[in-house]
């Protein structure tokens, strides 16, 4: 079959298949009225309310807030709340007798309180956020954010039974919690990517203690509120064909101040920003043919746009000569909390969540897929 | 806002939907797999272009401008936690009913390119379907033109070995 067949033949069968397709004749309108509508969304300047609470924030006694991020740093990046996890085989229910499945090793270390204190304990917001979602409350009891990714501690609660979502220890390993299907709420943070770890020791029939880690598409400058979007009906949202009947709140989270990055850079030009809990990778196409290289020989992995696969290892070394092994695909070692690429505007970015914190300032080079990154400050 | 408003951003807007709407609507539909999104792919398109009108530089052409912005749309939308856990995924039978029947055999092309890893995808129906050549489709991706070759060599490969094959899979 030649290349014009294949044009031919495809364009005639989208062309008929998708002629049910219909236009609509006022979308340039609506795209007007929609794009009117959202700018100030867009835009969004904090609420007096949200500057009362901000104010808030800094009136808390140091002592009071320091034991309170205590709290929060060892649940949501120490080893308070999670355990290491060996390499472990499970059978995952594909519907089809199931699936063997690898689980990788991860490692959680816990920081003292006092560094993690001087190296994020001044952009945590501590103030609780409460939406309501039908009968559903979600409350952020405490966020911390960088350029690149956001991280909030969490609880849903339902009087009725909380099963809004689906989730275990095994999904924790995995991909995180997520939405039942006949789930009447649904939120997430805008232009964000995600995972929800669930507390499985602190969570009740009724209320779900949960952290959320996410990764923004495009960097969020310092001193913007990252948005989170909240929907509910009065029932299933799956079950909804249009967008009646469907609510939408969106709500500023506080966590305007960002947990400043460290530059480091390859000789190549590749480059990465690490904060103490996150790391940003802008990879050149040689390092990341090399990465994919070193994952499979197969010739369709060799792509130029940064893919999460072609990070094969990544280590961070610190000056005491201690490392960090943030991910070994080899040793299958995943010290990661979340990882997503094809993010930034060229779609050339891969941003993590770290597992632990870590002293950027002590980093003595990263090295991915065997190249050093050095300090670029 | 302002600085797009204006009778001629509208009017220019209006053409642009005019031109390009069936068929980004189409093509976000194949890459999304789901008519409904695509419904949203779309109308966010436009709604982007309509801000970014002043700040289109022309360094590519109209189309290519269009197709990257509504790529990356359906991309956003992929990686949204709403897209990834909930399976709003249609089968191509399930598509709006169409006006004339299309033949088996170029119903099974398209399944097959339905049915190909979203990279494959994305540049088979933009080489195939929208017609760009491989410097516009490198200039949508951000893919190197030797990389979009082999994606579309691998794609090709694929479709023949289904299609010559009688359809196993």
């Amino acid at each position: 079959m030649t290349d014009q067949e294949i044009r031919a033949r495809l364009h005639k069968a989208a062309d008929q298949k998708l002629s049910g397709l219909q236009d609509d004749p006022w979308l340039a309108q609506r795209v007007m009225n929609r794009a009117e509508e959202e700018e100030p969304v867009m835009k969004k300047k904090l609420s007096l309310s949200v500057v009362f609470v901000l104010v808030g924030i800094l009136l808390v006694g140091t002592a009071l807030a320091a034991a309170i991020h205590t709290d929060f740093f060892n649940r949501v990046f120490g080893g308070e709340t999670r355990k290491d996890v060996a390499e472990h085989v499970e059978i995952i229910d594909n519907g089809k007798g199931g699936l063997e499945s690898l689980f990788p090793r991860r490692e959680y270390v816990t920081m003292d309180a006092e560094t993690a204190e001087r190296l994020i304990g001044a952009q945590v917001m501590s103030e609780p956020v409460t939406v309501q979602m039908n009968h559903h409350t979600l409350t952020i009891l405490s966020a911390v954010r960088d350029e690149n990714a956001l991280v909030m501690e969490m609880t849903l609660e339902n009087p009725e039974g909380e099963n809004a979502l689906v989730f275990s220890q095994l999904l924790n390993e995995e991909k995180g919690a997520y939405f039942a299907n006949d789930a009447d709420i649904f939120f997430c943070v805008d232009r964000a990517a995600e995972m929800m770890w669930v507390d499985m020791e602190g969570s009740t029939d009724t209320c779900v203690h949960l952290y959320y880690y996410c990764v923004f598409f495009d960097d969020l400058p310092d001193g913007e509120a990252p948005v989170l979007t909240a929907m509910y009906a009065d029932q299933p949202l799956s079950a909804l064909t249009d967008d009646r009947g469907r609510h939408v709140e969106e709500t500023p989270i506080p966590a305007v101040q960002a947990v400043r990055t460290r530059a480091f850079a390859a000789e190549d030009g590749a480059q990465i920003a690490l904060s103490p809990f996150s790391m940003k990778v802008t990879l050149t196409p040689a390092c990341n043919e090399r990465g994919a290289a070193m994952v499979s020989g197969d010739e369709e992995q060799m792509i130029v746009v940064p893919d999460p696969d072609s990070l094969a290892r990544i280590e961070i070394v610190f000056e005491d000569g201690s490392t960090y092994t943030v991910i070994d695909q080899g040793g299958n070692i995943d010290n990661t909390v979340y990882l997503c690429g094809g993010l930034g505007e060229e779609a050339l970015d891969t941003r993590i969540v770290l597992n632990r914190l870590v002293e950027p300032e002590k980093a003595a080079k990263i090295l991915i897929n065997g190249i050093a990154f050095i300090c670029a400050d | 806002m302002d600085d797009v408003k204006g009778p001629d951003t509208s009017k220019e807007l209006e053409r642009l939907v005019q031109t390009y709407q069936t068929q980004l609507r189409r093509l976000c539909c194949m890459i999304l797999k789901d008519a409904h999104l695509a419904e949203d792919a779309v109308q966010e398109t436009f709604i982007k272009v309509y801000r970014g009108m002043q700040t289109f530089r022309q360094e590519s052409s109209e189309k290519t401008w269009l197709t990257r912005i509504a790529v990356n749309t359906c991309r956003d939308l992929m990686r949204s936690r709403w897209f990834r856990h909930v399976d709003l995924s249609v089968d191509i039978a399930d598509l709006p009913e169409e006006a004339c029947e299309s033949s088996p055999e170029d119903t099974a092309l398209l399944e097959l390119v339905l049915r190909l890893p979203l990279k494959q995808r994305e540049v088979v129906l933009l080489y195939y379907y929208q017609n760009m050549t491989m410097q516009e489709i490198s200039e949508t991706l951000h893919i190197a033109v030797s990389n979009i070759s082999r994606r579309l060599e691998s794609a090709r490969k694929a479709l023949r070995r289904q299609l010559e094959g009688g359809m196993e899979a």
